[in-house]
């Protein structure tokens, strides 16, 4: 028999829900300050207006809703795919505001996208967007890719339990420390202090370049943010491209692949367990994967012999490799170079590099690392028991931190991700071939919103079709919380119907 | 002795993960080269 939700059910939704806006509406006062300091007082307005109403519609959850009960798997499940379509209707308030989206649903396209860490944007005039917008923009990034509800754990959720079902939801399920309001805080110290060491990077590069040190020091923490946490978007609306500088690129390169590295991975390696990098199954997958699928990119560019010197295969070829790779979507080339130049070949390298994307529990999305490396180890445990004698135990270990023995339930458990995704990324090519786009351009859109890449070989503009936009939008959710938050949300909703 | 040991590794744990970042970009670099010469 499905059992419809109850009111106590209900209400520890709402009340955690309430706290989760609570904590974004606070960080909607930083673009408010930049605005008031930069001079721009009606983008501050915008955001003021956008601070009021998600302040109220939190408070008015918390209040209503008001529960000591500690959240269940299924609630926390619930409040975090529900936080993160608040998240992009209440962070699409200041952007609609701004008059530089045509609609109040681009506006909620690019929240979503800024949110999830993808990149694809249907900004207009880009170039003439107000700095605290455009601060925004990257902000948003910067928050999703911690994730919208480590925000809260560090701030506002107490009990480690409700917090833990939380932090599960919100696909991070290594915890660092055994407390999970102390690994929220861990993730928060290695992203804060590789935000002051990127910026301060970037700024400098940005000076050398020419840019005015303001004006500097501002591109550099909107691209650290953009970069550490995968996300892709630029204040420029040519991207990475508009700085035209090797050193920029190479500095942006260094974020977007620690980015892509594993918080668990992180704090060892800054406790002194230094070796742990080079015999990780993460790092050592990612280190294959990328020179595998560069090796097919760099073979598909030498085929056509547009760049024609090896320095230019490494800034066109290699930027644009581990832009997808790490679920990025930065890009030194225009958009419409991916159809037009490069060849199918090339395109399946980045392809394959988007679908496979960074480590778990790091900024990135797509199927990840771990659950690579344990397909393949897999696949060598099978291969093993054919070849051995039949009495022979066959054991399989992989190094994750300590030494691991491969189960049956971590192949399951990986291959049905692997497997989800894959589906993800075919069912929006084929709205994309609906649509009326090629199979090869729908593929690598679809791969790029699915896996949170953010690459665009120039079907994302405002001129899509609206049934595309909203596509890329659920595929950017789902791909971001890894399904299992988004499943239960439906299973909810459905037993709200059906139930008895 | 701990206050003093922690933000070292820290910082040398920094290098090693920016050494691991070199480290991928210099094998993409090879295969740049093995593609243009």
């Amino acid at each position: 028999m499905i059992v419809k939700p109850t009111l106590q059910d209900l209400k520890a939704i709402g009340f955690y829900l309430g706290k989760i806006i609570l904590g974004l509406a606070l960080t909607m006062i930083i673009p408010i300050l930049i605005g008031l300091f930069a001079k721009e007082f009606n983008p501050a307005l915008d955001f003021l207006i956008s601070l009021e109403i998600s302040l109220i519609i939190g408070l008015i959850l918390v209040k209503v809703c008001y529960t000591e009960r500690e959240l269940n798997w299924m609630q926390g499940m619930i409040v975090v795919s529900l936080s993160w379509v608040v998240a992009m209707f209440l962070g699409a308030i200041p952007m609609y505001l701004s008059g530089h989206w045509l609609s109040y649903s681009d506006a909620c396209f690019d929240s979503m996208s800024g949110f999830a860490t993808t990149g694809l944007t249907l900004v207009q005039d880009l170039d003439h967007l107000s700095l605290a917008h455009n601060l925004w923009r990257h902000l948003i990034m910067f928050i999703g890719g911690q994730g919208i509800v480590i925000i809260a754990l560090s701030f506002f959720v107490k009990g480690a339990s409700g917090a833990f079902k939380l932090y599960v939801g919100e696909a991070r399920d290594e915890k660092i420390m055994p407390n999970v309001v102390n690994t929220a805080r861990f993730i928060w110290l290695v992203s804060i202090v590789y935000l002051v060491l990127g910026t301060l990077s970037l700024g400098i590069v940005g000076v050398l370049e020419g840019l005015r040190p303001a004006s500097a020091l501002f591109h550099g923490a909107c691209i650290f943010m953009a970069a550490f946490d995968t996300g892709g978007f630029a204040p420029q609306s040519q991207n990475i491209l508009y700085y035209h500088s090797f050193v920029f690129e190479i500095v942006t390169i260094v974020l977007i692949i620690l980015g892509a590295i594993n918080f668990k991975l992180h704090y060892h390696i800054w406790m002194g367990n230094r070796k742990e990098i080079r015999r990780n199954l993460e790092s050592v997958t990612f280190f294959i994967t990328v020179i595998t699928a560069f090796s097919i990119t760099a073979m598909g560019l030498a085929q056509t012999g547009i760049y024609s010197k090896a320095v230019l295969l490494f800034r066109k070829g290699f930027y644009q490799l581990i832009s997808a790779h790490t679920g990025t979507g930065f890009q030194t080339i225009y958009a419409q170079q991916f159809t037009s130049e490069w060849n199918h070949l090339a395109l399946v390298g980045i392809i394959v590099a988007m679908g496979l994307g960074g480590a778990v529990c790091s900024t990135t999305g797509a199927i990840k690392m771990l659950r690579i490396g344990i397909i393949f180890k897999a696949f060598v445990e099978d291969i093993k028991r054919i070849m051995l004698p039949e009495r022979a135990i066959v054991v399989q270990k992989f190094h994750h931190i300590k030494e691991v023995f491969l189960e049956d339930k971590q192949v399951r458990s990986a291959l049905l991700i692997t497997l989800a995704f894959l589906i993800l990324y075919g069912i929006g090519a084929g709205v994309g071939m609906f649509f009326g786009y090629p199979f090869a351009n729908a593929l690598f859109e679809s791969t790029s919103a699915a896996a949170n890449v953010g690459l665009s070989c120039g079907i994302t503009s405002p001129s899509m079709p609206a049934g595309l936009k909203l596509t890329y939008i659920l595929q950017m959710w789902a791909g971001r919380l890894e399904f299992m938050s988004v499943f239960t949300l439906i299973g909810f909703l459905i037993t709200a119907v059906k139930g008895k | 002795m701990i206050k003093v040991k922690l933000p070292f590794n820290i910082v040398l744990g920094i290098f090693t993960e920016i050494l691991y970042a070199f480290a991928i970009m210099l094998a993409a670099f090879l295969i740049c080269f093995l593609f243009k010469y």
